[in-house]
C-alpha cells in the first residue's frame, strides 16, 4: 500500500509539472493574442551612449503613433553578435526585428530575414538605390529586399590640418597620388607627429580599412564582386600591391608603434580626436565620421579624400561605398510581420530617421530626410558617395574567412612574423575554406 | 520475496526515470545528433545536407586542425608545472605560516574571476600600452612596445599556457592538495622526524605517495581544462592569433559553427575533440578505480 502511495505522488508530480509548464506556455501565447503587440528589437548598437538614447526618441515616437504596440529594444554586445543572432533563428527564440550589417556576416544567415519587397513598395523610391542594392540578397534596387537601410556606409581618410600645418603641410591640399601621401607622411613623421593613426587590436580595421578604400581604386566593380564566388582571388595583383603598399607604410615607420595594442573602436578614433596624428582611415557614418572628427577638432580643421591612389590606378576617383552600411530586418518566423515591418519601415525614414541622423551625423539613405549640404566636408562626402561608389571588397569576401583573415593580417603586417608570398598563399587558402 | 524485489526494482526505474530522461535530452542526444551532423552540409539554420564523410576529408586536409593539435601540445608541456606549483606551495602552506589565510585568499582569486574576466585584464596587461610595457621602457629597454607579447606566436601560446595552466588553477590546485594532505596521518611525520629526515625527503617519501591519487585526479582535470575549457580565455585574451598560434580544438569548434556558419564541419571538429575527452574521461575512471582499490 505504501508503494502504490508513492507511485502515486510520483505520478502527480509529474503531472502538476507537466501541466505548470502548459500553463506558462499558455499564458505567454495568450499575452501576445489578446494583449498589446509587443516588438522584441535587437540592436549591436543600443548601448552607445549617443545612438541608444536616438533610438530610445524614436522607439518613443513610434510607440505614441501606434498605440497598442511596445518596443522591447534590446541592447545586444556586437563582438558575437552574429552568433547570437544564429542560435536565436536556430531556436526560433523572441525576436520580431534586428539590426544587422548588411555584408556577409548577415547574408550567411540570411534564410531566416523576411523579404519585405511588399511591404516597403508604396516607399520604395524614398531609399537610395545604392542603399536597397546592398540590402537586397540579390543585389537588385527593386527585389529581395530583406534590410531597410539605416546607414550609407563608407570609408576614406581623414586628416587633421592643424598637425599639416605644424609639419608645413598645405593643408587644403590633400595628397593625390601615393608619393605625394608618402611625401606627406614623411613631413608629419619629422615634425614628430605619428603620420597614420591605426587601430588594430582584436580585429584589424586600421589595416582591413587601408585594403578596402586601395581595392577600391585598383578593380572595376565586376572584379570586387568576384569575391563573392571565387572569380577574384587574393592572389591577383591588385591585392599583392595593396598589401606591398600598406607593408611600405609599416616599413617606413608612418604607423602609430601601438597600433597593434590600440582598438580601432574606440580607442585609435579617439586618439586622432584628441588631434593626435596625421591621417585617419575613418567612415562616413556610425561613428568615426565627419561629424565625430568635426565636432572634436573643429570642421575648418578636418580634411578627407576617398582614398590613397596608387600610380597605377585605373579608378583613382573611387569612393568606397557599401551601400548600406547598417540596417534593420525582421525575422520571417516573427508572429507580428506586418507590424515588425511597419517599424522597420518608420525607423528607416521621416522623423525617426531624422532623429538617428541628427544625433550621430550617420547619412541616412532616404530622401524624405534632408542632409546638411551647407556643411562643406558632408557636401564633399556625398559627391563622391553618390557620383563615384565602388562596392566594398570585405562586404563580398565570405563571412566566415574574416576572422581567420584579421589573423594573419596581424601576424604579417605586426608580428611580422610571416613573408609577403606566405601570407597571400594563406589569405587565400583562408578564402577557398570558406567559399 | 521475489515480487517484492521487482516492485523494488520497478519504482527503481520510475525514480530514475526524470534523470535518465535528462540524461537522454542533454547528454545522449546532443552527441548522437552530432555525428549525425557531422556527416551533413548545415548552416544551423535550414535543413541538413548528407555529405557523408566530406567534412572529414576537409579536417585531415585543413591547416587550423593540425596547428590546433600543435598548440594543444604546447599546452599539455605545461600540465606538469601546473601540477608542481600548487602541489609545492600547498607543501609550504600545510606547514602554515603567519599570514597564510591571506595567501590562501590572494592564491584562490583567479579561480573567482574566471578565465573571461582574466583574458581581458590580461589582454591589457600584456598589450603594447599596458603596464608590462611600461615597466620595461622604465627599466630602459628600447622600443619595449615591439616586444608585443600577445602579438608575437611564441610569446602568445606561451602567456596563453602560463596563465591558464600554470597561474589560473594554482588556487584551486593549493586547496585540493591542501585537503588531500591533511588526510595524511601526522605520526607519518612524527616518525620520520625521530629517523632524522628532512623536509624534502619528508615531501617525497611521505606527502606525495600518500597524496599519489589526488594528484593523478588533478593532472586528469587538468587535461580535461585544456582540451575543453578553454574558449572563453582564448577568445578574449588572444582571439585565436596572431595567425593560428592560439587556435585549439575547441576554439575551432565555436569559430567554425559561429563565425563561418558551418556547424556541419564543426561537428566533425567537435567529434574528434570528443575522441579526446573519452579518451582522458576513461583514464579518469580508471585512476578512479585504482583509487578505490587502494
Amino acid at each position: 500500500m505504501k508503494i502504490k502511495k508513492g507511485r502515486i505522488l510520483i505520478l502527480i508530480v509529474i503531472l502538476l509539472s507537466v501541466t505548470l509548464t502548459g500553463q506558462i506556455f499558455a499564458q505567454g501565447q495568450k499575452t501576445q493574442k489578446d494583449g498589446p503587440i509587443t516588438l522584441t528589437v535587437w540592436n549591436f548598437k543600443y548601448a552607445e551612449e549617443i545612438a541608444g538614447k536616438a533610438f530610445q526618441e524614436m522607439d518613443k515616437l513610434f510607440m505614441e503613433q501606434n498605440p497598442g504596440v511596445i518596443i522591447d529594444h534590446q541592447a545586444q554586445p556586437e563582438s558575437n553578435y552574429y552568433q547570437m543572432l544564429l542560435s536565436a533563428f536556430s531556436a526560433k527564440s523572441n525576436l520580431d526585428v534586428f539590426l544587422t550589417h548588411t555584408d556577409q556576416r548577415a547574408w550567411g544567415i540570411s534564410e531566416s530575414f523576411q523579404v519585405l519587397d511588399a511591404d516597403i513598395a508604396d516607399v520604395i523610391d524614398t531609399y537610395s538605390a545604392t542603399a536597397l542594392q546592398a540590402c537586397s540578397e540579390t543585389n537588385s534596387a527593386t527585389s529581395n529586399i530583406k534590410i531597410l537601410p539605416l546607414t550609407a556606409q563608407g570609408v576614406g581618410f581623414y586628416y587633421n590640418k592643424d598637425n599639416f600645418r605644424k609639419a608645413g603641410l598645405d593643408p587644403e591640399k590633400a595628397p593625390a597620388d601615393w608619393d605625394s601621401f608618402l611625401a606627406a607622411c614623411t613631413k608629419l613623421k619629422s615634425a614628430g607627429i605619428a603620420p597614420i593613426i591605426l587601430g588594430n587590436q582584436g580585429s584589424p580595421f586600421g589595416i582591413d580599412f587601408i585594403y578596402r578604400v586601395i581595392l577600391g581604386t585598383l578593380l572595376s566593380e565586376n572584379e570586387i564582386d568576384g569575391f563573392a564566388d571565387g572569380r577574384t582571388k587574393f592572389t591577383n595583383p591588385a591585392f599583392v600591391q595593396a598589401t606591398e603598399m600598406i607593408k611600405e607604410l609599416y616599413d617606413r615607420g608612418f604607423v602609430n608603434v601601438d597600433n597593434g595594442s590600440l582598438p580601432y573602436f574606440v580607442d585609435a578614433i579617439e586618439t586622432f580626436k584628441g588631434g593626435n596624428g596625421g591621417f585617419f582611415i575613418g567612415l562616413t557614418s556610425d561613428i568615426a565620421h565627419w561629424k565625430d572628427f568635426g565636432d572634436a577638432l573643429g570642421y575648418e580643421n578636418i580634411g578627407y579624400f576617398s582614398s590613397v591612389v596608387p600610380q597605377n590606378a585605373k579608378y583613382p576617383q573611387q569612393q568606397v561605398n557599401q551601400g548600406a552600411g547598417v540596417g534593420f530586418a525582421v525575422t520571417n518566423y516573427s508572429p507580428h510581420k506586418e507590424m515588425a515591418a511597419k517599424y522597420v519601415k518608420f525607423m528607416t525614414s521621416g522623423e525617426a530617421g531624422k532623429i538617428f541622423m541628427e544625433a550621430t551625423g550617420a547619412i541616412v539613405p532616404n530622401t524624405t530626410i534632408p542632409l546638411d549640404t551647407d556643411n562643406v566636408m558632408l557636401a564633399e562626402i556625398l559627391e563622391k558617395m553618390n557620383n563615384h561608389p565602388v562596392p566594398d571588397f570585405m562586404n563580398r569576401v565570405p563571412g566566415g574567412m574574416i576572422n581567420d583573415f584579421y589573423n594573419f593580417q596581424t601576424l604579417y603586417f605586426i608580428s611580422k612574423e610571416i613573408s609577403q608570398s606566405r601570407y597571400i598563399q594563406q589569405v587565400q587558402a583562408i578564402y577557398e575554406n570558406n567559399l | 520475496m521475489k515480487t517484492k524485489l521487482k516492485q523494488e526494482a520497478k519504482d527503481g526505474w520510475i525514480l530514475l526515470s526524470p534523470l535518465l530522461l535528462l540524461t537522454f535530452i542533454f547528454l545522449l542526444y546532443p552527441v548522437v545528433s552530432n555525428f549525425y551532423f557531422s556527416l551533413t552540409k548545415w548552416k544551423g539554420v535550414g535543413k541538413p545536407v548528407f555529405i557523408g564523410f566530406e567534412n572529414y576529408k576537409t579536417l585531415f586536409k585543413d591547416e587550423r586542425f593540425y596547428r590546433s593539435l600543435k598548440n594543444l601540445g604546447v599546452l599539455v608541456l605545461y600540465i606538469p608545472l601546473g601540477v608542481l606549483t600548487p602541489l609545492v606551495i600547498a607543501n609550504t602552506l600545510r606547514k602554515g605560516f603567519r599570514g597564510w589565510k591571506l595567501y590562501r585568499v590572494l592564491l584562490y582569486l583567479p579561480n573567482i574571476l574566471g578565465p573571461v574576466i582574466l583574458g581581458t585584464i590580461f589582454s591589457v596587461i600584456l598589450s603594447q600600452i599596458g603596464p608590462v610595457t611600461d615597466l620595461l621602457t622604465k627599466l630602459g629597454v628600447k622600443n619595449a612596445q615591439e616586444i608585443y607579447i600577445l602579438g608575437k606566436s611564441a610569446s602568445a601560446i606561451n602567456s596563453l599556457a602560463f596563465i591558464f595552466v600554470i597561474w589560473m588553477r594554482v588556487g584551486f590546485g593549493c586547496i585540493y592538495f591542501l585537503s588531500a594532505m591533511s588526510s595524511i596521518d601526522a605520526s607519518l611525520y612524527d616518525a620520520a622526524k625521530i629517523d632524522g629526515t628532512n623536509a624534502w625527503q619528508d615531501f617525497i617519501h611521505i606527502t606525495l605517495p600518500s597524496i599519489r591519487f589526488s594528484i593523478e585526479f588533478f593532472t586528469v582535470l587538468a587535461f580535461i581544462e585544456v582540451f575543453a575549457r578553454m574558449y572563453g580565455i582564448i577568445f578574449t585574451l588572444t582571439g585565436g592569433g596572431p595567425g593560428y598560434a592560439t587556435y585549439t580544438l575547441e576554439y575551432g569548434v565555436y569559430m567554425i559553427s559561429f563565425s563561418a556558419y558551418q556547424k556541419g564541419y564543426a561537428s566533425a571538429w567537435s567529434v574528434i575533440l570528443f575522441f579526446f575527452c573519452a579518451a582522458i574521461a576513461l583514464i579518469q575512471i580508471r585512476l578512479i578505480k585504482k583509487g578505490e582499490n587502494n
